[in-house]
């Protein structure tokens, strides 16, 4: 099966601080690999370096392309749902994926596909910060998914949702992952992570130190490797 | 509550800089005010008292309506702060707000009234004024700020309640500040401190009051999420606009009523050029006129519009689209180059309407100098500029390579002469070799966004 992303050595410090220390992975195209870890981990760290929005060291290749050094490259090929909301304060829902839809070299059709895939119709000409959290949140995915990314990032992804949108977000990355795609995903939501992931990596102190495929007893697994159990 | 308040905006500036340029800013309003008390006999030789007590008043009064608008419209787009918990807090709109003008008008008083002053003390040995004199002149600008921090502040309750209120409320106090200068009415503060201060001292206390306790009052216990839609301009504009990134800036600046602030922006710089030629007028004994330098110094004024831009929106989730900072950056160079000609441009064309030989290298060096401006700034700074502010590093180089290059641009387009011209055309040559230079490294610099 073909690689979708593989980090070798990977190393990231934010001034003094060393966060990612010597990073390993590997993640094969299709799967959906959730990475847990406790607040602080580096799991925020590690997306934002695997989908170039910020600077580090080491091997490594995301769709093929190394996002060290082609931070602009990698992000035409990735969809990323960030954790931190963050919308335009003046363009409206429409608007908004009109924009990325410019900015990705879409078809205008895509835009509205999205407003229906998504549910977002009432809220198309709503300015996007006025939008509520859960909102804002499927937007998001809406504007990551446009594209039909090789492989898409979630950093707490279904945080702000409520429960009937948290099933419909389910069916929409499960109809990705079924045409194809991948997903890396950093939740802190166990239940979620073993319902959804073929894989689960337990990020400790800015190094992968577990991998785990069955994902039966995720919880216990997650607590005895923190050291909680 | 007002300690919280006092503590998150003291720690709010720590996390944009270090913690000793908080303090950078009181010792230079000190230094720079002892260094303007020792002139301030040549000052009063160029200016009748009146026009002085005026301009003073007028500039303070715009100094604290540009913080003051600049803290409560400008807070709102800010992520979570104390203003905005009264959403999740027992804590009505109008309390929260209430705080925040005590904290600034706390923060203001320490970090610009109380160094000013102490400059104004420092330099009586030389400028041989008498402490009542400084006391008075403190006291005059201490209440002009205030006032117009007050009005900003009623300004502000006045845009939730009703906006044309609002934009009513901003001409009339534009339009008595201009009349009031020129003496085309009577402008009640300047003719009261001159004649009858203690008078004066009394209606400003009251005036305030009655701008902060109209302010307060009207203030609403909770912002209605009010829901607001627009029609779908993006198609339309981009077929203006062509390129994608400019189409979305374009919609914002005329979203966030940045062709107002950017108009406004404009008019202390207006005032401080008009003192700026007085003083030159004086100096030289004779009436100087050159539209070339003011075309310069109002290029330089025009800096202010770029971080304008710069706060305009949210830019994070730009680092999830296939975008540099970089790209940003160029947008928001160009935007400010389309908004500064919209501004400017009427600007220059009236200062040369009576020699217009003088029209094209007035606008040949203000674009130059734009560009150069723009280039250091961005250099400098990236797609932000806030953090710039607090950083006294980055203030220091600023200052060095963009006050020089206007400086001379300025004194040498005084005079006409072949000596000037060369000076001119080599500080020109020079400058756009430097932008040049910075503008390709600034691409390789401003490629993330954090």
């Amino acid at each position: 099966m073909k690689t979708a992303i593989h980090v070798r050595n990977l190393e990231k410090w934010y001034g003094k601080k060393h966060v990612l220390k010597g990073l390993n992975l590997e993640v094969k195209a299709g799967e959906i690999f959730g990475i847990l870890g406790p607040n602080g981990a580096g799991k925020t760290t590690l997306i934002k370096v695997l989908t170039g929005q910020t600077g580090a060291h080491g091997d490594v290749k995301v769709a093929g392309v190394d996002p060290i050094r082609n931070p602009v490259e990698v992000r035409k090929k990735v969809g990323i749902v960030p954790e931190s909301e963050s919308v335009p304060n003046y363009l409206t829902v429409e608007e908004y994926l009109l924009f990325v839809a410019r900015v990705r070299n879409l078809p205008q059709t895509r835009v509205e596909e999205a407003i229906m895939k998504f549910h977002l119709e009432d809220y198309r000409r709503v300015i996007c910060r006025d939008l509520s959290k859960g909102t804002k949140q499927r937007l998001m995915f809406a504007a990551a998914l446009m594209h039909d990314p090789e492989v898409l990032f979630l950093d707490e992804p279904f945080i702000n949702l409520d429960p009937v949108y948290q099933r419909v977000m389910r069916k929409i990355l499960e109809e990705y992952i079924a045409g194809g795609g991948t997903i890396f995903m950093a939740t802190h939501i166990l239940e979620m992570a073993s319902r959804l992931c073929t894989r689960v990596g337990i990020l400790l102190d800015g190094r992968v130190v577990k991998i785990i495929e069955d994902l039966k007893n995720l919880e216990e697994v997650f607590l005895k490797e923190v050291g909680y159990a | 509550m007002l300690k919280y308040f006092l503590i998150e905006e003291y720690r709010r500036h720590l996390s944009l800089a270090k913690r000793y340029s908080f303090f950078v800013f009181p010792a230079y309003v000190m230094f720079f005010t002892a260094v303007g008390a020792v002139f301030i006999n040549d000052v009063l030789s160029l200016f009748n008292y009146r026009q002085f007590v005026s301009l003073v008043m007028i500039t303070t009064f715009i100094y604290g309506f540009g913080v003051g608008s600049f803290e409560f419209l400008g807070r709102s787009f800010e992520g979570f702060n104390l203003v905005n918990t009264s959403a999740i807090l027992p804590l009505s709109t109008r309390k929260t707000y209430l705080m925040a003008y005590m904290r600034d008008a706390i923060y203001y008083t320490l970090l610009f009234i109380l160094p000013m002053y102490a400059g104004l003390i420092i330099s009586l040995p030389i400028s041989g004024l008498s402490v009542n004199q400084v006391s008075f002149f403190a006291v005059t600008v201490l209440l002009s700020m205030f006032m117009g921090y007050s009005a900003s502040y009623l300004s502000f309750s006045l845009y939730y309640i009703l906006k044309p209120l609002y934009f009513a409320f901003l001409l009339a106090i534009f339009a008595y500040l201009i009349m009031g200068y020129f003496a085309k009415i009577p402008f009640f503060p300047v003719e009261l401190q001159i004649t009858k201060a203690p008078v004066y001292f009394f209606l400003s206390i009251l005036f305030i009051a009655i701008l902060f306790i109209s302010a307060y009052s009207i203030t609403p216990s909770e912002f209605k999420g009010q829901s607001r839609e627009r029609k779908e301009r993006f198609t339309a504009y981009k077929k203006y606009f062509r390129d994608v990134l400019l189409t979305k800036e374009m919609l914002d600046v005329i979203r966030g009523g940045i062709l107002l602030k950017s108009t406004l922006t404009y008019f202390l710089p207006m005032i401080l050029l008009f003192i700026f030629v007085r003083i030159l007028s004086g100096v030289s004994n004779r009436e100087i006129y050159s539209p070339i330098s003011l075309s310069v110094m109002l290029s330089i004024f025009s800096t202010v519009v770029y971080s304008w831009l710069t706060i305009m929106d949210d830019y994070r989730y730009m680092a999830n689209l296939p975008l540099a900072s970089w790209d940003i950056i160029k947008t928001h160079m160009v935007t400010h180059v389309i908004i500064v000609s919209m501004v400017s441009v009427p600007i220059i064309v009236f200062l040369n309407a009576s020699t217009l030989s003088m029209m094209v290298p007035s606008f040949a060096l203000f674009y130059l100098n734009v560009f150069y401006l723009l280039s250091i700034t961005s250099y400098l700074a990236g797609y932000r500029v806030t953090s710039m502010l607090f950083d006294p590093e980055i203030v220091m180089k600023f200052s060095l390579y963009s006050v020089v290059p206007g400086i001379i641009l300025t004194i040498s387009s005084l005079d006409q002469g072949i000596y000037s011209t060369m000076i001119i055309i080599l500080t020109s040559v020079s400058m756009i070799a430097i932008s040049i230079f910075v503008l390709k490294r600034s691409r390789k610099k401003w490629v993330y966004f954090d």
